[in-house]
């Protein structure tokens, strides 16, 4: 059994000042090809280690002259756990985490969202995971929003976020080998969406 | 600290606390009710165990896992009941066929209010038949080989889940399953002395049958519809270890102080080859 572990993760984003001006409050779907949602986790002291979700989808709004009338919400499947190593990952899907057979999707709405910067801002929500849902806040970065330079695309246009935030997993009932493996799970975004 | 020490919390911890208030239940209760109202003691100790690992789960449960502490609490109040009142045969009967039923509604309610398909149903009726008759084979032993015999089928069935569990990807689950046969193994532990100095052979109880059953077919129940990675055929295989006593019964000698002290670990003996077997086929479906 690995002694390795785990954790969640969250969320999609939406932002800020400074965009380009284009029209207001657009709908965003996220393309989980060039998205990632990852997780850091300190095991035994040593190290963090590192894992994503390789299946979720979600959508936001964003409004480039009023960004904190956006929302944001993200499915995440909690089956498509991944750390690199198929028998951890067994075990972060099994019940003494994720239970991915009992909750097979965990899941981030937004409640509000605060304009800190030119590119910055706070994204308030709700993290649903383990059928337990608790508030988060999580620091946006807005990198940029422009059509899609590929021909493929047919110019759509695109924008793309990043994100940190933190949340404890004890909080939603995952208490396995915490605090030896860490309690406290980091969470980074980068989130693009195409214009629907 | 010794407190957050898995090995102290889920071993050390159910067997102590089982053996001392099976000690206790059996002097303040007396000849007559004592040996009857043990089993709360097995109950006790796996609940203690349970809290130490687990914490006390949030109440409503949310997870299998937490719907696992209250089905024990439940299962092990209404034993205990049966056991303080005087036990009705026909009632433990209806208990006994009931009981898993309820037990599989209160851990897949989730799933079965989302609708289950024809597959799913069969499984679920597969668990419920497979729970009925790993409680009537306990009832059966306790009445062929007393307490001590039905106690040791739980220990080995406790531990084969443990096995498979640990095999199939849950480790939690797997320290629950060894806190279990800890409690039951401190009561045993009590009714093996008693055996050996006394030759009485004492009762299961209905408290151990349903706390102890509870325990053992929520955590089944629990590998079974939550965790993929568990061995459904080494579960299978696992209810052999009910039928232990009928191969035992062929093998029993005399009653001197050499034969009363071998027919226990032969009994558990018996009862681990199928546990045995059931690990062999968990690993080589999980793999090492």
């Amino acid at each position: 059994m690995q002694a390795k572990i785990l954790l969640p993760a969250i969320f999609g984003a939406a932002l800020v000042l400074g965009a380009p001006a284009t029209q207001a409050a657009e709908r965003y779907n996220i393309d989980p090809t060039h998205s990632n949602i990852i997780f850091l986790v300190e095991h035994l002291g040593f190290s963090r280690m590192v894992g994503q979700f390789q299946d979720f989808s979600g959508a936001f709004v964003f409004d480039t002259q009023d960004p904190g009338s956006g929302s944001v919400e993200v499915t995440i499947k909690t089956a498509s756990v991944d750390t690199d190593h198929d028998k951890r990952d067994d075990h972060l899907r099994s019940p003494d985490f994720f239970n991915a057979a009992e909750f097979p999707e965990m899941a981030f709405k937004s409640t509000n969202i605060e304009v800190t910067g030119d590119k910055t801002g706070k994204i308030t929500g709700e993290v649903t995971l383990l059928g337990v849902t608790k508030p988060i806040t999580i620091d946006v970065t807005f990198n940029k929003l422009a059509p899609h330079p590929l021909p493929q695309y047919n110019g759509v246009m695109v924008a793309g976020f990043s994100g940190r935030g933190s949340l404890k997993r004890s909080d939603f009932g995952m208490k396995t080998f915490a605090p030896a493996l860490g309690d406290e799970i980091e969470v980074w975004f980068e989130i693009e969406g195409h214009k629907s | 600290m010794l407190l957050d020490d898995p090995v102290f919390q889920i071993g050390l911890v159910p067997l102590l606390v089982a053996f001392g208030l099976a000690a206790f239940i059996r002097i303040i209760g007396g000849p007559e009710r004592g040996p009857r109202l043990m089993g709360v003691a097995a109950f006790i100790g796996f609940l203690l165990a349970y809290t130490l690992f687990e914490g006390v789960p949030s109440f409503p449960p949310v997870t299998g896992k937490q719907k696992l502490f209250y089905l024990v609490v439940l299962a092990g109040a209404a034993g205990f009941a049966l056991d303080l009142t005087g036990r009705s045969a026909s009632l433990q009967r209806s208990m006994r066929m009931i009981f898993p039923g309820l037990a599989l509604l209160w851990l897949a309610w989730r799933q079965l209010a989302a609708g289950v398909a024809l597959a799913e149903l069969a499984t679920l009726a597969a668990l419920w038949g497979g729970g009925a008759l790993a409680l009537w084979r306990l009832e059966r032993a306790e009445t062929e080989g007393g307490g001590l015999s039905a106690a040791l089928m739980l220990i080995v069935a406790a531990l084969g889940i443990a096995g498979i569990a640990a095999m199939g990807s849950s480790l939690s689950l797997a320290l629950l399953a060894v806190a279990l046969a800890a409690a039951a193994g401190g009561v045993a532990l009590w009714g093996y002395g008693v055996w050996l100095v006394k030759a009485t052979r004492g009762p299961f109880g209905a408290t151990t049958q349903f706390g102890g059953g509870s325990a053992l077919l929520g955590l089944a129940y629990i590998l079974v519809l939550f965790t993929p990675q568990a061995s459904r055929a080494a579960l299978l295989l696992l209810l052999l270890v009910f039928f232990a006593d009928m191969a035992a019964s062929r093998l029993r000698s005399g009653n001197t102080l050499r034969s009363r002290a071998l027919g226990p670990i032969v009994f558990a003996a018996l009862a681990a080859v199928p546990a045995l077997a059931a690990l062999g086929l968990a690993t080589l479906v999980s793999g090492p």
